[in-house]
């Protein structure tokens, strides 16, 4: 029996890892109480290349997140026109500066790091621009000094009472990145204060969206009712840089 | 110099670790395990912020205390942490006298609230670690008499949510879901993985003697 060739035996080990993964989000979810179609696997693809994706296409994932603007975009148009990808959801989960948003707006289906008022009148702007509307994640920072990025919660009704007001900017949900830990189970009251920030300020019915959960975590994420995981790792394995 | 002759000997010149907390329970806890520990009581300010999370406030505290002793202690290794007590985005802190007291425990009573203790470390070498755990606490109904009683013995004093897990209101508390030591003021099990993760600590569970 001949060696299976390096194409199908890449597709067969992202295949066993997106199964793993399901499977983890399933147990979570029946920790939970949840249902498994209320969560959805973002697979990360920076870093990796294009080819990554369309082998995420072809095993049925649909969310493809990157990090990095120029690689991005890079990515869409090595990816023009093959089949099947025309449906395919991109989300930027990088950090996001002002003068990225007009290569960006138009190009995903989710900005997940909004951090500023600033940033929201610049998508409303450049969206506006563009003729259509974009929706995003307000990034939230809960652990104070030691993040330095996301909205402190004090300043969160501001921010989306603003986005309320621009009608080229749609604020869907939140994100939030927790410290590095070695234990999953370290996460968990950074999720925990994030849902709980969300159902404070109007619950799922006002922000559905809750992306937070990486490798390392997603399944505590889920049990605290993650709605998006950012999934690399588990599914490609270690990054090259 | 005297060179130490055995790594035991080493380990036992190894200056204490610096608990930066008044909380003799907390001593209480890192020394049931072995540890050795030098206390010096961290001042900062414990004013919750504006809009400021449960979480949020405790990580600030904890680093706060372990930051400021860390500065007049630079060579040793400083582990700080704060308590808070919390229904949603409410925060109950210790009570300032047995009228707030009451009135927290009016509030606690018959229903379920958080605690959540954020733990720093801080040491030389740019030692800079941080840990947060919570968890769910159920307090059965308690009748009115029941918490004059309480006040009247003074167990409240210095309790986050005037209450203390781990003494009389042990009989209040029907159930603890997720760490008991983090209710009682430092989540041990992850202490002590930090500590040894760091290398600030090893364990010395035989070095205690007979146990009580």
């Amino acid at each position: 029996m001949s060696e299976p060739s390096p194409e199908v035996a890449e597709l067969a080990t992202v295949a066993r890892g997106l199964a793993e993964v399901r499977a983890a989000i399933a147990a979570a979810c029946a920790r939970g109480g949840r249902s498994p179609t209320e969560v959805t696997v973002v697979a990360v693809t920076k870093r990796h290349p294009a080819r990554l994706i369309e082998v995420a296409q072809t095993l049925g994932l649909g969310d493809v997140g990157e990090n990095y603007v120029q690689e991005l975009v890079a990515k869409q148009e090595e990816l023009r026109g093959h089949p099947g990808l025309e449906a395919l959801r991109w989300h930027y989960i990088g950090k996001l500066q002002r003068n990225k948003v007009k290569d960006l707006v138009g190009r995903v289906c989710l900005l997940h790091a909004i951090d500023s008022i600033a940033l929201l009148d610049e998508i409303d702007k450049r969206a506006g621009a563009a003729g259509l509307r974009q929706e995003v994640l307000v990034a939230v920072s809960l652990a104070g000094e030691a993040q330095k990025s996301g909205v402190a919660p004090a300043q969160l009704a501001d921010l989306l009472a603003h986005g309320e007001g621009l009608s080229r900017v749609s604020i869907r949900g939140l994100m939030t990145m927790p410290p590095l830990a070695a234990a999953a189970e370290a996460s968990r009251p950074y999720f925990r204060a994030l849902r709980e920030l969300r159902d404070r300020h109007g619950g799922a019915d006002r922000l559905p969206l809750l992306s937070m959960g990486t490798t390392g975590d997603f399944p505590v994420a889920v049990e605290e009712g993650a709605t998006l995981v950012r999934v690399g790792t588990a599914l490609f394995g270690e990054r090259a840089t | 110099m005297d060179v130490p002759a055995t790594f035991a000997d080493a380990e036992a010149a190894a200056p204490p670790l610096i608990l930066a907390s008044a909380s003799p329970r907390r001593r209480e806890l890192l020394e049931r395990v072995g540890l050795r520990v030098e206390v010096w009581p961290a001042d900062v300010d414990e004013s919750v912020h504006p809009a400021e999370l449960p979480l949020s406030y405790a990580l600030r505290v904890a680093a706060s205390k372990a930051e400021v002793i860390a500065r007049l202690h630079p060579e040793r290794t400083v582990l700080a942490a704060d308590t808070v007590v919390s229904v949603g985005e409410s925060i109950y802190g210790k009570p300032l006298d047995a009228a707030q007291a009451r009135e927290m425990l009016q509030q606690l009573q018959g229903r379920s609230h958080e605690v959540t203790t954020a733990v720093a470390l801080r040491g030389p070498a740019g030692l800079s670690r941080t840990l947060v755990v919570a968890a769910e606490v159920e307090m059965r109904t308690l009748l009115a008499s029941e918490i004059d009683e309480y006040l009247g013995c003074g167990e409240w004093r210095g309790k986050a949510g005037g209450y203390a897990v781990q003494g009389i209101a042990a009989g209040f508390v029907r159930a603890v879901r997720g760490s008991v030591t983090a209710v009682i003021g430092l989540p041990l099990a992850e202490v002590l993985e930090l500590l040894y993760e760091t290398g600030a600590a090893r364990p010395a569970y035989s070095s205690r003697g007979t146990a009580a």
